[in-house]
């Protein structure tokens, strides 16, 4: 009898494997082994480092374990890795609606030693290819729209976070750095990472406010309720070296 | 006490420092807000990405080309953390939760290697309950707390260097043990210390210079030399495999011989480049000497001022193997920290400095008892339950120096992680 398999690797409810699957079942398992063997040899050869019992006990439940990699993979959810979640209380992602609307974030001016530029970095929760773009202001000087990072120097680093490159002699006298960012087209899709809280930064809860276009909020707002609470938005300064 | 109540000692004490930064912010989280990424509802440092891809490679079935595209190969950074991501793997398939399974994985990890630092001080004349000293603040170090709750399996790997201190140490000082059979057994014992971590760069030196001072070299010389070269071997052996089946072990920018090369100007590690460095070999030599004041203030800082203090202090009254130890691996762990400066790094010598730090504990125990009871007999009941009392003080401040943040005060996070910290 001939079989042709099919695009999705299943005929006639049998599940066929390509080649190249093949050859991840065999990594996967040498995978396994390669631990299982070096951790099993580290037990037996351990000598009086280990009592007997114990020895036997850890190398038991080594093996059982392996049992368990080997047979029961199946019902394990393999999770996403994200860079927020807009259910999430932890870290979330907020978009400017309008263009009156600003996000500020003061960072404490960063020690740059001898580089001349600095870059104000902002994190984006996925890849952004739209039509939209963010603009930065810096102790109230525009400084123009951001670019994917790597742009201005000719370096392709993905397009899920923004940079804007400047001479660092914009920071000079400065102890405190406020950076304003504005969204002059309105796009759902480009998305600035915050972080819902504000421990470890240097002025607290007065890290980061929200400007709805008539007054400043201390914070930002959450996705899920727009309520505005403390947070950090992914923005920060460093040098270019 | 005994080793049963030492263990669960560690247990709970480790639970104590894990459990609020599992559930809470951890220390990545509190330092470097921007670098955080989402799995399971749980905030995670972003180089947990290459763990859990591991981990995937291990648990699911999804097919390999889904798990190392072309432009993500396996990499050094996952080939060194192999047994602490098994690990991870298996509690994952038994807890069906990529983050609870790396949690356990380094849970797991933290306790054996602060139970191992207790047996390795005990094993090389430190008294029991000096010993277990130690493993109270190799239990409550940093090198456990600043990565929990971050699911980069680094408090697995930063705490295994006891371990298999402990299981090498056993193997040179056995008597009548074969040199063949203990080369043999210390180079399975580097293997898994090179897929623990990197600590084989650490032991094998550090054991080298030991046997230097300690007797009957010869033959403990010989299995250290076996122990290497089988460890070389086995190497090759496990690259050739995972080679074979399409896991081909790349250069991780992280790859501690990238980094030496990376410091040294040998940006691509041919001969050409090679030369080029040793050329410059002079002014490397000065520019290294030259950072040597700020590693050791780095070093300070890894550990906490007052702790450095107290191994100071108890330096002169540990036995001449824990000084020798303790000199030994702090002169690696400078070298090491002048060419990547980081906590972690610089805290190489951690299970000594702890020894040191745990007979320092006792000293001041021993003044402030007597400081307080001038007028009692030195070994009088009394005085040594005010010494008592005045050591779990001074065992209690250690901890909560470099633990403050459980309260909310976060300036040691911030200054630990000062490697890396960009200020926000």
């Amino acid at each position: 009898m001939h079989f042709r398999r099919s695009d999705d690797g299943w005929i006639k409810g049998i599940r066929l494997y390509s080649r190249r699957e093949v050859n991840f079942i065999v990594a996967r398992v040498v995978l396994a082994c390669v631990s299982l063997v070096v951790i099993g040899c580290t037990l037996f050869l351990g000598g009086r480092t280990l009592r007997f019992a114990t020895r036997t006990t850890l190398v038991s439940v080594t093996i059982v374990a392996s049992m368990c990699l080997a047979f029961m993979r199946d019902w394990v959810e393999v999770p996403a890795i994200s860079k927020s979640d807009a259910i999430s209380d932890q870290i979330w992602s907020i978009t400017l609606q309008n263009p009156s609307q600003v996000v500020r974030r003061v960072v404490p001016r960063p020690n740059i030693g001898l580089a001349a530029t600095v870059r104000i970095r902002v994190s984006l929760e996925v890849d952004y290819h739209g039509p939209s773009f963010l603009t930065a202001t810096v102790r109230g000087d525009d400084f123009g729209r951001m670019f994917p990072a790597g742009a201005q120097r000719g370096l392709s680093l993905g397009h899920d976070s923004l940079e804007l490159i400047f001479d660092s002699s914009a920071l000079d006298g400065l102890d405190f750095v406020e950076i304003d960012l504005r969204q002059p087209v309105p796009d759902p899709a480009l998305r600035i990472v915050v972080v819902g809280q504000s421990r470890g930064a240097e002025l607290g809860e007065n890290s980061a406010f929200f400007g709805d276009g008539f007054r400043w909020l201390r914070g930002v707002p959450v996705a899920r309720t727009g309520m505005i609470v403390s947070g950090l938005p992914q923005i920060w300064l460093d040098g270019v070296y | 006490m005994s080793t049963r109540g030492v263990g669960a000692l560690l247990m709970v004490l480790i639970a104590l420092m894990a459990i609020p930064r599992i559930i809470g912010p951890s220390w990545r989280v509190i330092a470097m807000p921007n670098q955080m990424r989402l799995i399971e509802g749980r905030l995670v440092q972003w180089e947990s990405e290459t763990m859990f891809r591991a981990m995937k490679a291990m648990v699911t079935d999804l097919p390999l080309a889904e798990i190392y595209p072309p432009t993500f190969a396996f990499s050094t950074d996952e080939y060194r953390a192999i047994l602490p991501i098994f690990t991870a793997a298996v509690f994952t398939n038994v807890l069906g939760s990529f983050f609870w399974g790396s949690m356990l994985a380094d849970l797991l990890w933290w306790w054996t290697g602060a139970m191992a630092t207790v047996a390795l001080l005990s094993r090389i004349g430190i008294h029991r309950g000096v010993a277990v000293i130690a493993g109270v603040f190799a239990a409550t170090s940093p090198l456990g707390v600043a990565y929990v709750g971050s699911g980069n399996l680094h408090a697995a790997s930063s705490l295994c260097l006891p371990i298999y201190s402990l299981l090498i140490w056993d193997v040179l000082v056995a008597k009548g043990r074969n040199p063949v059979s203990g080369g043999i057994r210390i180079g399975v014992f580097l293997l898994a210390a090179s897929l623990t971590y990197t600590y084989q760069w650490v032991l094998i030196p550090a054991f080298g210079l030991w046997l230097a001072v300690g007797h009957r070299c010869m033959s403990r010389a010989f299995a250290l030399l076996l122990g290497v070269t089988v460890f070389g071997g086995l190497t090759f052996v496990v690259r050739q495999i995972l080679g074979f089946v399409g896991l081909t072990v790349t250069a991780h920018i992280n790859d501690p011989l990238v980094v030496l090369f990376g410091r040294a100007g040998i940006e691509d590690g041919s001969s050409a480049r090679v030369g080029v460095a040793l050329a410059t070999a002079v002014e490397l030599v000065k520019h290294w000497a030259g950072q040597v004041p700020s590693v050791l203030v780095d070093t300070m800082w890894s550990y906490h001022p007052l702790m450095i203090a107290l191994a100071v202090l108890g330096f002169a009254s540990g036995s001449w193997q824990l000084r020798c130890w303790v000199v030994i691996t702090s002169l690696i762990a400078l070298a090491q920290g002048l060419i990547y400066s980081v906590p972690w790094v610089t805290m190489t010598a951690f299970p000594f400095v702890y020894g040191c730090a745990a007979h320092g504990v006792t000293a001041v125990a021993r003044w402030g008892s007597r400081g307080w009871l001038t007028g009692e007999a030195p070994g009088s009941p009394l005085v040594r339950k005010a010494g008592s009392a005045v050591a779990v003080g001074v065992i209690i401040v250690m901890i909560l120096a470099t633990n403050l943040d459980l309260f909310g005060i976060d300036w040691y996070v911030v200054k630990w992680w000062g490697f890396w910290y960009v200020p926000h």
